[in-house]
């Protein structure tokens, strides 16, 4: 008996599955849209946070382009997407060690995921002290003859940048290791092992079996990391460089946090840019998507 | 008759009786109350070395106790806020929520200006003994302007700044500060390549750390004292531009040179242990205010520890032989407060002369008091205390706390730069009139 679409079963059982996820939807609508829409909105104000809260239309994003140091702030974290593709190379070579079982595993798959429990401000305090004029690194430069490399790494631009992307590659290569390796148990184990049999070396096995075979892990990791790099490193900045010298080091999500915390601040101001860091995580995200959807051909 | 007697009698002792019962009784118990007060933790009540004890042997917390004692029923609880500049940005986001603390210890000027969405109008709760006694009231009365609502309470400290120097060192260089310190620009440059001359770092600061303080504390005299606070003001409010600023140009290329010809710490723009290498002997000058006073005595001995004002800019200067200072600071009230009498009191007792003089027993600060004198508070004369309360009477009010929240963030921001050369003071006054008169 064939049972039509429209049945009073299909309904009841329409209306049931509709209720039950009404009150998440709502809770999330609460949470996510609420905030979204009201960002959205603010951006187009003079909001100080408080009782102002004027409509100025479009000047909040034309200051953004013509009187901010917006484009350094892009410039910068762009730059700091760099160490994406860094964390997942290494975290995939760490990932297929510790798949083979190199000896010790054990004590590397502890010890390469032992900066995700580290506060990031007191790594990015390390990496302050590390890279100080003063510090380790120009003392172990000099040690080895090496001594007219020496600088004040975290004055200049691109070598406080190069600190920075070093800091957040270092901190995340565990947990890229660590999702790329839950990945890798899909694999059946034979297809390893015949790989292994037939004289693949490590890079054949890295890069033609395993790699295609994981193809939607990474590019959760990539997508999951590129939005973090977006939006989540202000305490990385803030220990090591304090977004200096000038805005050299600052990134789109350090100004929205500064913007909002300066006396007398113009969160209108702060809004529109983290509407625009929404627009441009979009963007990339669309653009990674399309590229591993055309690499995942073969699933 | 007998029995009208007796009942009046009776009367009389039944109402007496009730009477003394009503006499006796012990007085109702007041209703407990609660004050929360938001503290800075670096550079206000709590100084550096309080900062190494627990909580309950800071100056503060045994002022509260104190006034818990005078004040049966009201407890204050202590809120040390470890960064002042976003305690400001925190304080207005408590108002917002109606949650934020009855008094607030936060920058005064401006910065309070900024906020008076979230701060009650204390006017009349104040004392007038008070308003008799304490210098500061424009600190905290809204824009600098006599009449308007009064938000707070200058701190008790009048903090100044000025050039702390190691005495042991400047004796080996040949400089003898106490009787012939610097007084231009000129002679303090020539001196600061004496110094360096002799193997040691002239000065350190730690200009990119969060805040600029040898710009704010020293350079800021600099550029105020060659024309005065108002042209600064007007170009603030987007009256004038800064890049058309000649004193602002002028001091901030003295202001690089500084840097470049070496007396200043190479890494200025980056580090961010300048204090502890004053500390430690290796530093002839370090930009300073009352606060960290005591903490260099404790260090290098009281009697290697001296101070100057800086030196004056130019001769031309309009304002000579001062300083930067005043009262920086400022408790106010929250508009959350829902006792804003209770919390004028606390603030009226944190400034009494007793307690003050109890302050100034762990700190060598200048009070805000006009009625006490160096010997009140037991200052030596010649010593640095002492010095620093003959300057008091001729200071200059912050420039930071004049200037408007934007221009401030982006000065500081910028200043790295054209510290070590990587922006030219043109350009750089080109950026604060792109924030300026918002």
């Amino acid at each position: 008996m064939k049972i039509s679409a429209f049945s009073p079963f299909h309904k009841t059982k329409a209306i049931h599955g509709i209720l039950s996820i009404v009150p998440v939807m709502v809770v999330l609508l609460f949470i996510r849209l609420y905030p979204l829409a009201s960002s959205i909105y603010r951006s187009f104000t003079n909001w100080d946070g408080l009782y102002r809260n004027d409509w100025v239309g479009l000047k909040n994003y034309i200051n953004i382009f013509t009187d901010s140091p917006f484009w350094t702030l892009l410039r910068n974290s762009l730059v700091l997407l760099l160490s994406v593709p860094l964390q997942i190379i290494i975290g995939l070579f760490i990932a297929v060690l510790l798949y083979e079982e190199v000896k010790g595993w054990r004590f590397f798959r502890t010890l390469i995921y032992l900066p995700q429990i580290v506060s990031a401000v007191t790594i990015g305090y390390l990496f302050r002290i590390a890279f100080g004029l003063e510090g380790p690194f120009n003392i172990i430069l000099q040690a080895i003859n090496l001594g007219k490399y020496t600088m004040e790494w975290l004055g200049n631009t691109w070598t406080a940048l190069a600190v920075l992307v070093f800091c957040l590659t270092w901190f995340s290569i565990g947990w890229q290791a660590i999702v790329i390796l839950g990945g890798m148990t899909r694999i059946p184990l034979d297809v390893f092992e015949a790989a292994k049999l037939d004289g693949a070396t490590f890079f054949q096995r890295t890069f033609l079996i395993i790699v295609p075979m994981i193809v939607r892990t990474l590019e959760y990791a990539v997508i999951m990391s590129m939005v973090w790099t977006f939006t989540s490193v202000f305490a990385f900045i803030f220990a090591i460089t304090n977004g200096g010298p000038g805005y050299e080091t600052t990134t789109i999500d350090y100004m929205i946090y500064t913007k909002f915390y300066q006396a007398g601040s113009n969160f209108g101001f702060a809004t529109a840019l983290a509407v625009i860091l929404l627009l441009i995580i979009m963007v990339f995200t669309v653009i990674e998507m399309r590229f591993t959807s055309a690499a995942s051909d073969w699933e | 008759m007998k029995k009208t007697m007796r009942l009046i009698i009776f009367g009389l002792v039944i109402i007496s009786t009730l009477l003394a019962a009503t006499g006796c009784a012990p007085a109702a118990p007041a209703a407990p109350q609660k004050l929360t007060i938001w503290i800075n933790a670096r550079d206000s009540f709590i100084s550096p070395s309080e900062q190494k004890l627990s909580q309950d042997q800071w100056y503060i917390s045994q002022a509260i106790k104190r006034f818990e004692a005078a004040n049966p029923g009201v407890t204050v609880e202590l809120v040390p806020q470890a960064d002042a500049l976003q305690a400001h940005q925190t304080f207005r986001t408590a108002g917002l929520a109606n949650n934020a603390p009855d008094i607030a210890n936060l920058w005064g000027g401006t910065f309070i200006y900024a906020l008076r969405d979230v701060e009650a109008d204390i006017s009349q709760y104040i004392p007038a003994e008070d308003k008799a006694n304490l210098i500061g009231w424009d600190t905290v009365t809204l824009d600098f302007k006599e009449g308007n609502p009064i938000i707070g309470y200058p701190t008790p400290d009048n903090q100044m700044c000025f050039f702390l120097y190691n005495k042991k060192i400047m004796t080996e260089v040949g400089l003898d500060y106490e009787n012939n310190p610097p007084r231009d620009v000129e002679t303090f440059m020539a001196d600061m390549q004496k110094i360096k001359d002799a193997g040691y770092l002239p000065m350190a600061a730690d200009e990119g750390a969060g805040y600029p303080y040898y710009f704010f504390y020293i350079a800021g005299y600099w550029w105020v004292q060659q024309n005065g606070l108002e042209p600064i003001l007007a170009a603030d409010r987007g009256d004038a531009k800064f890049a058309d600023d000649q004193a602002l140009i002028d001091t901030l290329k003295l202001y690089n040179e500084i840097w470049a010809k070496g007396y200043m710490n190479e890494d200025a723009a980056t580090s961010g242990d300048s204090w502890n290498k004053f500390l430690q002997g290796e530093v002839a000058l370090f930009p300073s205010v009352p606060t960290f006073v005591k903490d260099a005595q404790d260090a290098l001995g009281e009697e290697n520890v001296g101070a100057i004002l800086p030196p004056n800019f130019s001769a031309n200067s309009k304002i000579k032989d001062s300083l930067i200072g005043g009262p920086g600071q400022s408790l106010v009230v929250s508009k959350s407060s829902k006792n804003p009498e209770l919390a004028t009191k606390f603030l009226s007792f944190i400034n009494s002369k007793e307690e003050v003089l109890k302050f100034y027993e762990t700190q060598t600060k200048v009070p805000v008091r006009k009625d006490l004198t160096p010997a009140d508070l037991k200052l030596q004369p010649g010593s640095v205390g002492d010095k620093l309360f003959s300057w008091s009477k001729n200071y200059i009010f912050w420039v930071d706390n004049s200037l408007s929240g934007p221009v401030v963030d982006n000065f500081t921001k910028l200043l790295p730069l054209v510290l070590t050369g990587k922006m030219t003071p043109e350009d750089f006054a080109a950026e604060l009139d792109k924030v300026k008169g918002q």
